[in-house]
C-alpha cells in the first residue's frame, strides 16, 4: 500500500511539474468559461429558450460533450504514456530491477495519470461556474448559482468516463507498447457510441441504446427527456435506473480491463529486435561479384518512374498499416449502423435507394477520414525521421516534389479505399435488403465527384500543415485549429464559402432533377479550393525540409533558392486560376445571386418591424379574385407569372394608400399596375412598396390589379438554396409569385431572446384568441378571404405544369405546352404551380351512396412507382371516410404531385397535393409492422382539403386546431379502419414519445391545446393522442357528428373567422357529463398522468376462473406553461382498467384483451380485483396508453402467481 | 578531370551556439582518406555539409568542378552516403528497399535496376538474407545494407561516418574489408574515432578535434614524425598527476591494475622511461594532447581521451 502510495504520489508530482497538465487545464477552462460567458454558446446544449445558460441539464449535457471530445485526447496521451513513458526513455529497466512490486507500479502510475486528468477536465466545471457569474448575462437568462450539478457531473459522469478512458487506453498502451493503438482502442469505443446511437429514436430500443452508451450522453438525455423548462432548470443530479445501470456497466468493463492488464503484465524488458534474421553466411565470397556499371538517367521520365515507385511504398505504409485497417473496420461498422438508422426511422421504412445510401456514406465516414487524414499526414510526413532513413533519402538525387506527391497520393489513395469500402458496405446492404436498382454509376459519380473534392482539399492542408510547420504535433494543432475556424466563421456571421476553408455549397441529389443547378457551383468550387490545393503544394515544395539542419532562417533561404523562374510561372498560374475561379464564384453569389449572412437578415427583418410596423392596422382591400399565366422555362430556370387580382374594399373607409410587399428579392417586379395610384415610396432591401391612390377607394368600391413578377436563376449561390425553378421537378407557391397587400407580422424576428437583443418589445407569438381585430383574418393570408382562381400554365413539351383547378385545355403554341386550369369553387388565397416530366396516374373515386365520381391522380417520377398504388388507395379510403363522416368533398378532383428532394414535406393545395419524393414516395410499405406512413400521411393531407381548406381558422391562438389536429385525427381514423385498432398503439407510442420530447424543449410557453400557437408538438403529436383517446370515450361517431355539425356551422365562411371555442362548443356538446372533466383537462390544461400498476397478482378459482387482485396508483397533474407541474386537488377520473392474455395470431405475438372496462377513481390508491375466464398474462390501468402519461410503460405489468 | 575534394575555409555554428566548425581546410584525393577525431569534434557536421544535407555558414566546397553548396543534385547523383545513426523501415526487406533506393537513385530500368540490386546484396554478403526484414538484421548486417545503398549508383564521392561504431571486432574486420575493395578512383571519406580504422585502411587523413583540422598527411608519414619521440612508462596510479605535470603526456591506459603513460620529448626524459615505436595512436594523441595544451583554459573538455 505504501508503494502504491509513492508511486502515486511519484506520478502526481511528475504530472504537477509538467506544462501539458496546466495547458490541458486552461484549455478545458476556456471551453467551459466560453461555452457559459459567450452568447449562444450554450443553445448548442439546450440552454436557449427559457432554460438558462446555466441551467443544470445545460451544463451536464456541456460537460459530458467537452468530457468526450477532450477528455478523450487528454487521457488517452496523459495515462496511456503512464508506463510506456518509462519504455520509450529506457529507464523501465532501472524500475524493474527494484523490489516494486507490480501492483502498486501499475495502480499507482495509473491512479495519479488519472486523477490529472480528473483534474484537467474539472477545468470545464470551474470556467463554467466563473462564467455564470459574470456581470454581463441577461438576468432572465440564468438560475443561481449551485454546486450540485457541477459535483454531480464531475462525479458521476465525467470520472467514471475518465476511467473507463484511461482503463482502455492504459490496457492496450502497456500491454502493446504502442500509443498509437490505444488510439485505436478508443475509437472502438467510439464506434459503440455511434452505433448505439442509431437506436435511440426506435422506441422498442431506446432504453438500451440509453444504458450502452459508454460515455454517458445519451444515457442522460434519456433520463431527462421529458424534463420540462421548469425542471431543466432546478433539477440537478437525476439517479435514475437507466443511468445507476449504465454507470455500473461501465465502471465495471473499467475494473475487468485493468484487471486483465494487471494479470497478464509482466515486469520484464521485452525481448530484442523482432525475427532474427538467418545466420549471416560468414566471410565475404573470395569472388566478388563484379558491380554492373550501369548509366542513372535523371530525366523527367525517371523521376516519374521515382514517384510511382515512392507512391507504392507510400500507399503501401498507409493502407497496410494496422490502425488504418481497424478504422475501415470501424467505418464499416458505423456505415451499416448508420444504413439501419437511416431507412429505419421513427417506427417508419425507407427503401435502401442508392441517393440515401450515399448520404450515409458522407454522414458515417467523415469522423474517420478525417481521422485518417490528420493522423496519416503526420505519420507519412515524419516517416523518415521516425525510422531514421531521413539522412539516406535526403541525400539521394531526387527532387523534392517526388515524396510530398508521393505522400499526397498515398492520403488520396487512403480516403478512396475508405469510401470504396464504405460504398461496398452499402452496397452489400442494399442487397441485403433485396434491393437491386444499385444505381452504381451514381455511386462513382457522387463518390468522386462530389464527395471526394473537400477530402483531398483537406488532404492537401494536413500535408501542407506538416510540412511547414515541421512538427508532428503542431501539424496536428495547425488543423485542429483549421476545424475550429470552419465551425467558429459561420458562427461569427461570416457564412461566405470563398473564406471559409475547404467549404462547399451544399449539394442534394434528386432522383427527379439529378445534381441539376448544383453542378455549376459544385464545378466552380471544385476549380477554386483546387487551385488553393496546387498552390499549397507548391508552397509546401518550397517549404519543404530536407537535410539535418533547419533553423527556420535557413528555410526561407531555401525555399527562396528553389524559387526558379519555372516555379514562380507555377505559382502565378496557379495563383491566377485561384483567383479567376474565386472571382467566377464571386460574380455569382453576390452579383447574379444574393449573398445575406444571418446577422444581416436579421438586420433587416429590425428594419422592418421598426419602419412599417406602424402601418400594421392600415386598411386594406381583399383580394376576390386570382388569374394568372405562368410561364416557365424549366432549362433555363425563369419563370414568368403575369397576374390579375381583383380587389375589393371590403371595409368600411376610404382607402388611399396601398402598401405592397414582394417577398422575394430575387423576383424582379417587370409590372405593377394599380389604377390611379401612384409610387410614393420603395424600399428595395425589403420590397415594400407604399403607392397613394389619387382617388381615395371607397368602400365596396373594386378594381384590378396586373401584375408582371419574374425570376430568372443563374448561375450558382452561395448555398444554392434556390430550388423552387429546375429543369425537372419546378415547385414554387403564391407567396413570392404575387404581391401582398398590407404589413405582415410574419416576417418579424419571432425569438424572444432575439428580439431582446436587439431591443424590440416583447411580441406575441400569435394574436390572443380574443383578438376581434385578429379574427377578420384567417391563418394563411392577411389580404384576402376566398377567392376564384385560374391559371394558364406554360412550359416545355416534354413536362406536365399543374395548378389548382380542372385543366380545361390543353395545347401546343410555339413549340410550348399550355395547360388551362380553372377553379369552380371559391379556395383559400394559397396555390402551387409545378413542372415536371411526369408519369401520371389516374383513378376515380365513386361516392358509395351514389353521385359525381372524384378523378384521383398521381403525378410521379417515373422510377419512383412503389407506393402509387397506396396512395391511390388511401385517398379513396380518406375520401370514403370524410364525405361520409365530415361533409361533401368541394372539389371533382385529387391530384397528388410529387417534386424533388429539395424540401421534405407535403402540403395541401386546393385539389393539389405536392409531395415531396424523400417523403413516401421512396418508403418501403413491405413490413406489415412498420407504420404505413404512405398511406398515413396521404390520408392526412386528403383531410386538409376539409380542414384548412372548408373550415380555416382565424389568425388566432388555436388555429391549427382546426387545420392540422383535424386532419391528424381524420387521418388516424382512416388509418385505424384500414388496419384495425391493434396498430394504433405503436403509432401514438411515437406521438406521445414526440410530444413529451418536444415539450422539454418549448422556447417560449407550453399552451394547451385550445390555444396553440402554430406549436407542432401540441397541434400534431398531442393533438393526435388527445383525439384518438376523445373518440375511445365518447365515440368515434359522436366525435365525427360534433366535426360535421362544426363544419357545417363554419365551413367557407366570410370574416370574422372561426375559432378554437367554437369547435370546443361542439365537442362539449357530444360530451357525456362524466367526461366533461376529461375534456377540459385535454383542451384547457396541459395534464399530465402518473397512473401505474403497483401489482398484479393472480388467484386460481375453485370455479376454474381467475382473479387478479390490481394494485393501482392513479396520479393526476396539471403543467404551468414552463412545466411545473402540481397535482389535481381532486380526482374523479374514468379509466381503463385491463386484463390481457397473450397469444399468437398469423405469426404475431398479440395482447388480447379478457377484460377491459372503465372504472371511476378518486383517489390515489386503489385496490380491486378482477374475475376472467382464461389464465392472464398481463394487467394494468390505463393499458392502451389513451392518457397523457410520462411513463407510459409501467401501466401494466406482468400477472405474477400470489405466494 | 580531376575528382579530388577541395574544402576551403568551412566554419558552421547552430542555433545553439555550438561551433561545430572552425574554418576548416582540407584537400581530399581520391582514395581513402581518413578523417580522425574524438566524439563532438565536428565530424559528423562536415561529413553532413559534404553530403549536402546542411549548409555551413561560410566556405566553400569543390568536387572537381562541382560547386558542392549550389549544385547539390549535382552532388548526389555523384554521391554514396552512409550516415552515422541511420535506421531502416523494419517490416521491409533488403530486396525491396535497395530496388527502391535505386529507383530514387535514377536507375529507372528494371532489368538494370534487378542486375545492380543483386549483384550488390551479394558483394556485400547478404543474398541469403535479402528477403529478410530488415529490422531483424544485426549491427553489422545493417551496415552492409547501408553501404550497398551507399554504392548503388557508381558514386564517385563516398561518405561512411563511423560506420564502425558499436560492431563487434569480427564485424568490424568484414565491414573494413568491404570498404577496402572499393575502386580507388572514388574520395572514399570514412569519418571515425577509432583509431586503427584509419590506420588500417586510409592513404591520406586528417585529424579533427573542436571543429579545426590539427592535422594532416599521410599516415605513415605522420608516424615518422614522432619516431624517436615517444616513450613509455608504467607507474602506479598515485604518481600519475606528478607525471602529467612534469612531462608531456599524451595518453594513459590502465595496464594490469598500474597505469602506462606514452609521453612525447625531443630526449629521453630519463625517470624510468623507455622508448616506444610510435603507433598512429600516438599521432592522433599527442596531436590532441598538443591542441589542449593550446587552450588549457578551456575545462569543458576532458583531458584524458584514451
Amino acid at each position: 500500500m505504501s508503494q502504491l502510495l509513492d508511486v502515486l504520489r511519484f506520478e502526481l508530482a511528475f504530472r504537477r511539474r509538467h506544462p501539458p497538465l496546466w495547458i490541458f487545464t486552461g484549455l478545458c477552462f476556456v471551453f467551459g468559461f466560453l461555452s457559459v460567458g459567450i452568447k449562444g454558446g450554450m443553445s448548442l446544449f439546450g440552454g436557449e429558450g427559457t432554460i438558462a445558460i446555466n441551467s443544470p441539464v445545460a451544463l451536464q449535457r456541456m460537460m459530458l460533450v467537452f468530457c468526450l471530445l477532450l477528455g478523450l485526447v487528454i487521457t488517452t496521451a496523459f495515462v496511456a504514456a503512464a508506463v510506456n513513458r518509462d519504455h520509450e526513455h529506457g529507464i523501465q529497466g532501472l524500475f524493474f530491477a527494484t523490489p516494486l512490486r507490480k501492483l502498486p507500479y501499475l495502480l499507482g502510475r495509473f491512479g495519479g495519470s488519472l486523477l490529472a486528468a480528473w483534474f484537467m477536465i474539472s477545468g470545464l466545471a470551474l470556467g463554467a461556474m466563473l462564467a455564470s457569474v459574470m456581470p454581463w448575462h441577461d438576468p432572465e437568462r440564468v438560475v443561481a448559482l449551485s454546486l450540485t450539478p457541477y459535483v454531480y457531473s464531475l462525479g458521476v459522469f465525467l470520472f467514471p468516463n475518465l476511467l473507463l478512458i484511461g482503463a482502455i487506453s492504459f490496457s492496450v498502451a502497456t500491454l502493446t507498447r504502442r500509443a498509437m493503438f490505444s488510439y485505436v482502442a478508443l475509437l472502438g469505443l467510439l464506434v459503440v457510441y455511434i452505433v448505439s446511437g442509431n437506436y435511440i429514436s426506435d422506441l422498442d430500443n431506446d432504453f438500451i441504446a440509453a444504458v450502452s452508451d459508454p460515455f454517458g450522453l445519451r444515457t442522460y438525455g434519456y433520463a431527462v427527456r421529458y424534463w420540462t423548462p421548469a425542471e431543466q432548470n432546478t433539477l440537478g443530479a437525476p439517479f435514475t435506473p437507466e443511468i445507476l445501470i449504465n454507470r455500473a456497466i461501465w465502471v465495471g468493463v473499467a475494473f475487468a480491463v485493468l484487471a486483465g492488464t494487471l494479470l497478464r503484465y509482466r515486469m520484464t524488458l521485452p525481448a530484442g529486435g523482432g525475427k532474427p534474421a538467418k545466420p549471416d553466411a560468414a566471410e565475404p565470397s573470395a569472388e566478388l561479384a563484379k558491380l554492373p556499371v550501369v548509366q542513372p538517367s535523371y530525366d523527367l521520365r525517371s523521376k516519374l518512374a521515382a514517384l510511382r515507385f515512392q507512391t507504392r511504398v507510400e500507399v503501401r505504409a498507409l493502407v497496410r498499416s494496422a490502425p488504418f485497417l481497424v478504422i475501415a473496420l470501424f467505418g464499416i461498422g458505423n456505415i451499416v449502423g448508420g444504413a439501419f438508422g437511416m431507412i429505419e426511422r421513427g417506427g417508419t421504412t425507407t427503401l435502401p435507394v442508392t441517393h440515401v445510401m450515399l448520404e450515409v456514406i458522407e454522414g458515417g465516414m467523415s469522423l474517420f477520414m478525417l481521422i485518417v487524414l490528420v493522423f496519416y499526414a503526420g505519420e507519412l510526413i515524419h516517416r523518415e525521421r521516425k525510422y531514421k532513413v531521413n539522412e539516406l533519402y535526403d541525400a539521394l538525387p531526387i527532387p523534392n516534389w517526388v515524396p510530398l506527391v508521393a505522400k499526397l497520393a498515398a492520403m488520396l489513395a487512403g480516403m478512396l479505399v475508405l469510401l470504396a469500402v464504405a460504398a461496398a458496405t452499402t452496397v452489400s446492404f442494399q442487397l441485403g435488403k433485396g434491393y437491386t436498382n444499385l444505381e452504381l454509376g451514381l455511386y462513382v459519380r457522387d463518390i468522386l465527384l462530389v464527395q471526394l473534392q473537400v477530402w483531398v482539399v483537406l488532404s492537401v492542408a494536413a500535408v501542407v500543415a506538416q510540412v511547414i510547420v515541421n512538427h508532428k504535433f503542431l501539424g496536428y494543432t495547425a488543423m485542429v485549429l483549421i476545424f475550429v475556424l470552419q465551425a467558429a466563421l459561420p458562427a461569427m456571421d461570416f457564412e461566405h464559402n470563398l473564406y471559409n476553408f475547404a467549404a462547399f455549397p451544399r449539394v442534394t441529389y434528386s432522383d427527379m432533377n439529378g445534381y441539376g443547378h448544383f453542378v455549376a457551383g459544385q464545378v466552380a468550387f471544385t476549380i477554386y479550393w483546387g487551385a488553393a490545393a496546387v498552390l499549397l503544394m507548391l508552397i509546401a515544395e518550397l517549404a519543404w525540409a530536407r537535410g539535418t539542419d533547419n533553423p527556420l532562417r535557413s528555410r526561407i533561404l531555401a525555399a527562396r533558392a528553389r524559387l526558379t523562374r519555372g516555379r514562380v510561372a507555377a505559382i502565378t498560374a496557379t495563383a491566377l486560376v485561384w483567383l479567376g475561379a474565386g472571382g467566377f464564384i464571386f460574380y455569382n453569389t453576390t452579383v447574379l445571386n444574393e449573398y445575406l449572412p444571418s446577422d444581416e437578415v436579421e438586420e433587416l427583418q429590425v428594419r422592418y418591424e421598426q419602419e412599417f410596423k406602424q402601418y400594421e392596422s392600415l386598411p386594406h382591400p381583399r383580394i376576390t379574385a386570382v388569374s394568372i399565366a405562368a410561364d416557365l422555362y424549366p432549362k433555363e430556370r425563369r419563370v414568368e407569372v403575369r397576374g390579375t387580382l381583383h380587389l375589393v374594399n371590403k371595409t368600411e373607409v376610404p382607402i388611399d394608400q396601398l402598401h405592397v410587399l414582394s417577398v422575394d428579392s430575387q423576383i424582379e417586379v417587370a409590372a405593377l399596375e394599380i389604377p390611379g395610384a401612384t409610387l410614393h415610396s420603395h424600399d428595395e432591401a425589403l420590397g415594400y412598396r407604399i403607392y397613394t391612390l389619387a382617388k381615395p377607394m371607397q368602400p365596396g368600391e373594386e378594381f384590378d390589379v396586373t401584375y408582371d413578377f419574374r425570376k430568372h436563376l443563374r448561375g450558382f449561390g452561395n448555398q444554392s438554396n434556390d430550388s423552387s425553378i429546375v429543369a425537372n421537378g419546378s415547385f414554387f407557391n403564391s407567396t413570392s409569385y404575387m404581391p401582398h397587400f398590407g404589413y405582415s407580422d410574419q416576417f418579424e424576428i419571432a425569438d424572444p431572446n432575439t428580439r431582446r437583443d436587439h431591443d424590440l418589445p416583447e411580441r406575441l407569438r400569435m394574436p390572443k384568441i380574443d383578438d376581434a381585430q385578429a379574427r377578420k383574418n384567417t391563418y394563411i393570408s392577411s389580404d384576402s378571404d376566398w377567392v376564384t382562381f385560374a391559371a394558364t400554365v406554360s412550359t416545355d413539351p416534354d413536362q406536365i405544369a399543374v395548378a389548382p383547378g380542372y385543366l380545361q385545355k390543353e395545347w401546343t403554341e410555339g413549340g410550348r405546352r399550355y395547360f388551362r386550369y380553372e377553379m369552380d369553387a371559391p379556395i383559400l388565397n394559397f396555390w402551387s404551380v409545378l413542372s415536371a416530366e411526369y408519369t401520371v396516374k389516374r383513378d376515380e373515386w365513386r361516392p358509395s351512396g351514389g353521385g359525381d365520381p372524384v378523378a384521383i391522380e398521381i403525378f410521379y417520377h417515373e422510377a419512383h412507382a412503389y407506393n402509387v398504388d397506396k396512395m391511390i388507395e388511401s385517398i379513396e379510403d380518406s375520401l370514403d371516410y370524410f364525405t361520409t363522416a365530415f361533409s361533401p368533398y368541394q372539389h371533382r378532383q385529387v391530384r397528388i404531385l410529387e417534386f424533388p428532394q429539395y424540401a421534405n414535406f407535403a402540403q395541401s393545395f386546393p385539389n393539389t397535393i405536392p409531395y415531396s419524393e424523400s417523403l413516401g414516395f421512396i418508403a418501403d410499405g413491405s413490413d406489415p409492422e412498420a407504420i404505413d406512413y404512405v398511406y398515413y400521411v396521404t390520408s392526412h393531407e386528403v383531410a386538409h382539403q376539409w380542414w384548412a381548406h372548408q373550415v380555416i381558422g382565424a389568425n388566432v391562438q388555436g388555429a391549427t386546431l382546426m387545420s392540422e389536429s383535424l386532419a391528424q385525427y381524420s387521418a388516424l381514423a382512416v388509418m385505424q379502419q384500414r388496419y384495425g385498432p391493434d396498430k394504433m398503439p405503436k403509432f401514438l407510442k411515437y406521438e406521445l414519445n414526440r410530444y413529451l420530447r418536444s415539450r422539454s424543449s418549448e422556447t417560449i410557453e407550453e399552451l394547451p391545446l385550445l390555444l396553440v400557437e402554430n406549436q407542432q408538438y401540441i397541434h400534431y403529436n398531442k393533438a393526435s393522442l388527445v383525439f384518438y383517446a376523445l373518440a375511445e370515450y365518447i365515440g368515434e361517431q359522436a366525435l365525427n357528428q360534433a366535426l360535421s355539425d362544426y363544419i357545417a356551422e363554419v365551413g367557407f365562411q366570410a370574416p370574422p373567422y372561426t375559432i378554437s371555442y367554437d369547435l370546443y362548443e361542439h365537442l362539449k356538446r357530444a360530451t357525456p357529463d362524466r367526461f366533461r372533466y376529461l375534456l377540459e383537462d385535454m383542451f384547457e390544461r396541459i395534464t399530465l398522468y402518473d397512473n401505474r400498476a403497483l401489482a398484479a397478482t393472480l388467484v386460481e378459482r375453485e370455479d376454474g376462473k381467475f382473479d387478479v387482485q390490481l394494485e393501482l396508483q392513479v396520479s393526476k397533474l396539471y403543467a404551468d406553461s414552463k412545466g411545473v407541474e402540481t397535482p389535481a386537488e381532486t380526482l374523479d377520473d374514468w379509466i381503463e382498467v385491463g386484463v390481457y392474455v397473450e397469444r399468437e395470431r398469423d405469426g404475431e405475438t398479440i395482447d388480447e384483451p379478457l377484460y377491459l372496462e372503465l372504472h371511476r377513481f378518486d383517489q390515489r390508491e386503489n385496490q380491486l380485483t378482477i374475475t376472467v375466464d382464461e389464465r392472464p398474462t398481463k394487467a394494468g390501468v390505463d393499458p392502451r396508453n389513451l392518457l397523457i402519461d410520462r411513463a407510459p410503460r409501467d401501466n401494466t405489468r406482468s400477472v405474477a402467481k400470489a405466494p | 578531370m580531376s575528382n579530388s575534394l577541395v574544402i576551403d575555409n568551412l566554419s558552421k555554428t547552430y542555433g545553439n551556439g555550438v561551433r561545430a566548425l572552425r574554418g576548416v581546410n582540407l584537400t581530399i584525393p581520391t582514395g581513402m582518406f581518413g578523417l580522425l577525431g574524438p566524439n563532438g569534434a565536428g565530424k559528423s557536421t562536415l561529413m553532413r555539409t559534404i553530403s549536402t544535407l546542411q549548409d555551413p555558414d561560410t566556405g566553400a566546397i569543390r568536387l572537381g568542378d562541382i560547386d558542392v553548396l549550389r549544385d547539390k543534385d549535382a552532388v548526389r547523383r555523384v554521391l554514396g552516403y552512409l550516415p552515422q545513426d541511420f535506421g531502416v523501415y523494419p517490416n521491409v526487406d533488403a530486396l525491396t528497399m535497395l530496388s527502391h533506393f535505386a529507383t530514387l537513385k535514377g536507375i529507372g530500368n528494371a532489368k538494370q535496376r534487378k542486375q545492380v540490386v543483386e549483384a550488390l546484396l551479394q558483394r556485400v554478403n547478404l543474398w541469403d538474407a535479402r528477403k529478410n526484414k530488415l529490422g531483424g538484421y544485426s549491427g553489422g548486417m545493417r551496415q552492409r545494407f547501408g553501404i550497398a545503398q551507399a554504392l548503388l549508383g557508381n558514386p564517385r564521392l563516398i561518405i561512411v561516418d563511423e560506420p564502425t561504431a558499436g560492431l563487434d571486432p569480427e564485424e568490424r574486420n568484414r565491414f573494413l574489408n568491404l570498404l577496402s575493395e572499393i575502386g580507388e578512383h572514388v574520395v572514399i571519406i570514412l569519418s571515425t574515432h577509432i583509431v586503427e580504422d584509419v590506420a588500417q585502411l586510409c592513404t591520406n587523413m586528417a585529424i579533427i578535434a573542436k571543429g579545426e583540422v590539427l592535422h594532416q598527411g599521410k599516415p605513415l608519414a605522420t608516424i615518422d614524425e614522432i619516431r624517436d619521440k615517444t616513450w613509455k612508462k608504467i607507474i602506479a596510479r598515485d604518481q600519475l598527476e606528478a607525471h602529467e605535470r612534469d612531462h608531456d603526456v599524451i595518453s594513459t591506459r590502465l595496464f594490469s591494475g598500474r597505469t602506462l603513460i606514452h609521453v612525447v620529448a625531443d630526449a629521453a626524459p630519463g625517470d624510468g622511461f623507455e622508448p616506444v615505436e610510435p603507433g598512429l595512436e600516438d599521432v592522433y594523441f599527442t596531436t590532441l594532447s598538443r591542441s589542449r595544451a593550446g587552450d588549457k583554459a578551456d575545462p569543458a573538455h576532458p583531458t584524458r581521451v584514451a
